[in-house]
């Protein structure tokens, strides 16, 4: 299954290399492009689809391993498939912690290379789904208001509104009201759908207020 | 009173007036004895004057007998006189003939007092009386002539005879004007007074004698010549001062000059005892000029020197030669220094002996250095003998050789006499000589250094092999006029090279199949890549035919990739085959930089394998170099992978090889391999190009001996050093651009 929107990158010094291996994905019904360096690919605007990338290790000018950290650290989803002349454990664990897909020793087997594009853009395309998630969850929390942001904070801990208030230091009345609208903002109708949503935001609560229970 | 008497009076006055001036003049300067003589004459005119007035006044013939005897004795004196005075006045006049002269008168007057009356006359037996000038004077009325007076006569003959001969000398001697005056006056006289006394004596004519006045002119005559001469004395007196005067200034200026000179400069007079000492020699020895006068100076001269200078200096003085001589010569600051000393003898302009000049330098830097020359000459010589080093020199104009004698013995050519360059050629091999010559040519004519290897065929046929290197010499002009070198003999060398060589290649052969063994990774990597992309483009054209989508010409390329990626791969196993092969040498063109460029891609993946960066440092402008390129490439690998093995201790981030190429100028290029491991110890740098040296565990010992002797075949060096910044090692080598010696 080739997830929509998909395509591979390929960054190899190595013209025999490139040839066949775009050749072998284009015969897998995968679209690709080529590049000679990795310069040349970071000059390409980012595909806005799920991104696979095959990387050999060893290139002149930034390597295939400087290439995963400088995408890390930009966030960029596409997903690493690490292919080398020679294995190299050691090279090969650093680029798995740091996520790539895998870690291949040419000559590959055509289909070794093709289950681990497969794989790349499935993580790829979910890894999308995820933030779009987060994305909106991030922007409904914005829109409240700051009191209601702490109301809500103390909501998902389990507190009761009466206990919200004497924490707050306002009337359970008022609480009631920051509660029910944050809800109505959120889109939420019960606290366990507030909890889910704050989780997809990937947001973790101020430690002061829980010390305060 | 009447004109007779004053005439006379005055006349005898006059000539008194005149002895008396000249004998003032003699008493004051006895040396001048021609006044003396002169101022007797005239006394003796004078007296002869009055004897005269006697005898016109006689009353009685005794009376003028007497007058006439008296009248002798200044003629006596008068002859003597004029004898004595052309003797010394014009300083000629023959001696015998004076003498004759001053006799024959001598005679005529003793032989007047004999006589009687007197040598005139036999007898006077009346005189008469005459009128003269207005009064009456007596003269002889009758008497006999006396022929005695012939004698007298034969001395005023004689006299004539006496003075005639020393005018023409006179004359002759270019004194005409002395000659006319003094030599015609006393002619003219004497013989007036001669001819009018024997006249008047044989009674030819009656009148008194009046030779007296003749006398008188004479007298006249030679007062003038004197007085001329005391006016020239004169003016002989004034130009002396003038020029003593001048004399003065100029040797004012001489002191000026000789004070200014950048020498020191001495003068001593005839008696060798110096008077003058210049400025810079009083300032050198510190003295003063008094301290230095007569042989004051010999005090600063070095004690050991003294005779020996004091012996140069007497020996040449009394000869008048000049000198040169050195000396140690104690400065103002106590310090000896050599003097070298230049005497000449010196005239006055009247060409006499005044005594010697001379000047002196100091030397002694000059025979300071001319003793380090001498001895470094000799110590060169000593060394180069010691080391069989021969040392030459070729005239290029001359076509002259000259070498040290141990190499004219080695060649065969005499110790001494003239050698060529024909006799140089000849004994080279016939094989080398050509180049030879071509070499030398080269050198001449491009103007650089000359170096060369060739075969000397020695008197005995052996041959020996000889390395020399000569540099050219050029004259102010640029042209080359000298080539001066060395040469020594390498047969020995040669001979080890030879033996050396097979062992070298069998070396080198197991050194290759090591080196291959660590290039694994290499060769996997260069082997992986085309293999990655046959299967990658098999695969996709398995995949189009299963999928029953095949587009024949997509297939067709396919098909294409895989055969060269097949090729390719098949070039890297030839490659690997060259090197464990045992390839005979192949020297050609090669870009130093390309062979960088390779093997730091060969190496590559064991760089990627050890975390290592490999960058290289090119210099762009190489030229190419004649070399074996898998030796070459052999001596890099080894290199490379012995850094990477001495970084195995460095952390990951600061492993880093170096390649670098640069001309290294002398027609020479230097590539070096720089890491960043933890050096070479210092007791192993000495030993690290041995064979069977190694500190690696399963090392043979064999890799850098190999890359010294591939490097050294190419005519290079190789050295190993500490990097300057205290990290890591370099290796570095060198060849020559132009290939090393042919194998």
């Amino acid at each position: 299954m080739i997830p929509p929107n998909s395509l591979v990158f390929l960054i190899d010094d190595d013209a025999s290399v490139r040839k066949g291996v775009s050749r072998l994905l284009r015969s897998a019904g995968y679209k690709s492009e080529a590049f000679e360096s990795a310069s040349d690919f970071l000059k390409r605007e980012q595909h806005v689809g799920p991104a696979c990338m095959i990387v050999d290790v060893r290139m002149p000018g930034i390597d295939g391993m400087d290439l995963q950290e400088a995408l890390i650290q930009h966030r960029r989803q596409e997903q690493l498939v690490f292919i080398t002349g020679h294995g190299d454990i050691s090279m090969c664990a650093h680029a798995m912690k740091a996520g790539a897909v895998d870690f291949l020793s040419k000559p590959f087997r055509d289909d070794e290379l093709l289950q681990c594009v497969e794989r790349a853009l499935l993580r790829s395309a979910e890894e999308r789904q995820r933030t779009a998630e987060r994305n909106n969850a991030r922007e409904l929390l914005n829109l409240l208001t700051p009191r209601e942001f702490e109301v809500m904070q103390l909501v998902i801990t389990g507190m009761l509104n009466k206990q919200i208030a004497g924490e707050l230091g306002t009337a359970e009345k008022t609480v009631k009201v920051h509660r029910g609208r944050a809800m109505q903002k959120l889109r939420v109708t019960s606290v366990a759908e507030l909890v889910r949503l704050v989780e997809k935001a990937g947001i973790t609560l101020a430690e002061g207020h829980k010390t305060k229970v | 009173m009447n004109w007779v008497t004053v005439i006379w009076s005055m006349g005898s006055g006059a000539c008194l007036t005149l002895a008396l001036i000249h004998f003032v003049v003699w008493w004051k300067d006895r040396t001048a004895r021609t006044n003396l003589v002169f101022s007797v004459m005239a006394i003796a005119v004078a007296a002869f004057a009055a004897l005269e007035l006697a005898m016109m006044r006689a009353q009685t013939p005794e009376q003028f007998g007497i007058a006439v005897r008296w009248l002798h004795v200044p003629v006596w004196v008068i002859v003597v006189s004029l004898v004595i005075f052309v003797r010394l006045y014009l300083n000629a006049g023959r001696r015998w003939l004076a003498w004759a002269v001053v006799g024959v008168r001598t005679l005529s007057l003793i032989l007047n007092f004999i006589l009687s009356p007197n040598i005139n006359y036999r007898e006077i037996t009346a005189l008469r009386h005459v009128s003269f000038f207005g009064e009456s004077v007596s003269v002889v009325a009758r008497g006999a002539p006396n022929p005695w007076m012939l004698v007298a006569q034969l001395s005023l003959l004689l006299l004539v005879i006496f003075v005639v001969d020393a005018t023409i000398a006179v004359w002759r001697r270019g004194d005409r004007r002395q000659a006319l005056m003094v030599g015609g006056s006393i002619l003219l006289f004497t013989m007036a007074g001669a001819v009018e006394g024997i006249t008047i004596t044989w009674g030819f004519i009656s009148m008194p004698l009046t030779a007296s006045l003749f006398y008188q002119g004479l007298v006249v005559v030679m007062a003038c010549e004197l007085s001329f001469d005391l006016l020239r004395a004169a003016a002989l007196a004034r130009q002396l001062q003038a020029s003593e005067a001048s004399m003065g200034e100029s040797e004012e200026r001489f002191r000026i000059v000789a004070n200014a000179a950048p020498v020191l400069i001495w003068m001593a007079g005839v008696d060798k005892l110096c008077t003058f000492f210049n400025k810079p020699w009083l300032e050198f020895t510190g003295r003063s000029m008094e301290q230095e006068m007569g042989n004051g100076w010999a005090d600063g001269v070095h004690p050991s020197d003294l005779q020996r200078c004091l012996r140069i200096y007497t020996e040449a003085f009394d000869a008048r030669q000049s000198f040169v001589m050195q000396y140690r010569l104690r400065r103002h600051d106590g310090e000896y220094r050599w003097i070298s000393d230049q005497g000449v003898a010196r005239y006055d302009t009247h060409e006499n002996f005044a005594g010697y000049i001379g000047s002196c330098v100091d030397v002694t830097e000059l025979i300071n250095k001319d003793a380090e020359l001498r001895e470094s000459e000799e110590r060169m010589r000593l060394a180069a003998d010691a080391v069989n080093l021969g040392i030459w020199e070729w005239d290029l104009d001359k076509d002259e050789i000259w070498a040290t004698n141990s190499r004219r013995a080695l060649l065969g050519w005499p110790t001494s006499g003239k050698v060529g360059f024909e006799d140089f050629i000849s004994c080279v091999h016939p094989d080398d000589r050509n180049r030879i010559q071509e070499a030398i040519d080269d050198a001449i004519n491009k103007h650089k250094d000359y170096d060369s290897e060739y075969r000397l065929v020695l008197p005995d046929g052996v041959v020996r092999w000889m390395a020399t290197r000569g540099s050219l010499h050029l004259n102010a002009n640029g042209r080359p006029t000298r080539l001066l070198g060395v040469t020594i003999d390498i047969t020995a060398r040669k001979q080890a090279e030879l033996e050396t060589k097979q062992q070298r290649d069998e070396l080198g052969h197991l050194s290759r199949v090591a080196a291959m063994g660590e290039l694994a990774a290499s060769i996997a990597h260069e082997l992986n890549q085309p293999l990655a992309g046959i299967t990658s483009n098999a695969s996709a054209g398995q995949r189009f035919i299963d999928r029953g989508d095949v587009d024949l010409r997509e297939l067709h390329d396919l098909l294409g990739d895989i055969v060269s990626d097949g090729r390719r791969a098949g070039d890297v196993i030839r490659g690997l085959q060259s090197m464990v092969k045992k390839a005979a040498p192949n020297r050609q063109q090669v870009n130093l930089n390309e062979l960088v460029t390779n093997v730091a891609r060969m190496v590559n993946p064991n760089a990627v394998l050890q975390s290592c960066n490999v960058e290289t440092l090119l210099d762009p402008n190489l030229p190419a170099i004649e070399a074996d390129p898998i030796q070459l490439q052999q001596v890099l690998l080894n290199l490379v992978i012995n850094a990477f093995d001495a970084m195995s201790d460095t952390l990951a981030p600061n492993r880093k090889v170096v390649i670098a190429t640069e001309r290294n100028g002398h027609g020479t290029i230097r590539t070096s391999v720089r890491d960043y491991g933890t050096g070479i110890p210092e007791e192993t740098r000495e030993r690290l190009f041995e064979q069977f040296f190694t500190t690696k565990a399963k090392g043979l010992g064999m890799g850098l001996a190999i890359v010294r002797s591939i490097v050294e075949s190419h005519g290079g060096t190789i050295a190993a050093e500490n990097a300057d910044d205290g990290v890591g090692a370099r290796f570095h080598f060198i060849l020559p651009v132009n290939g090393g010696p042919p194998e």
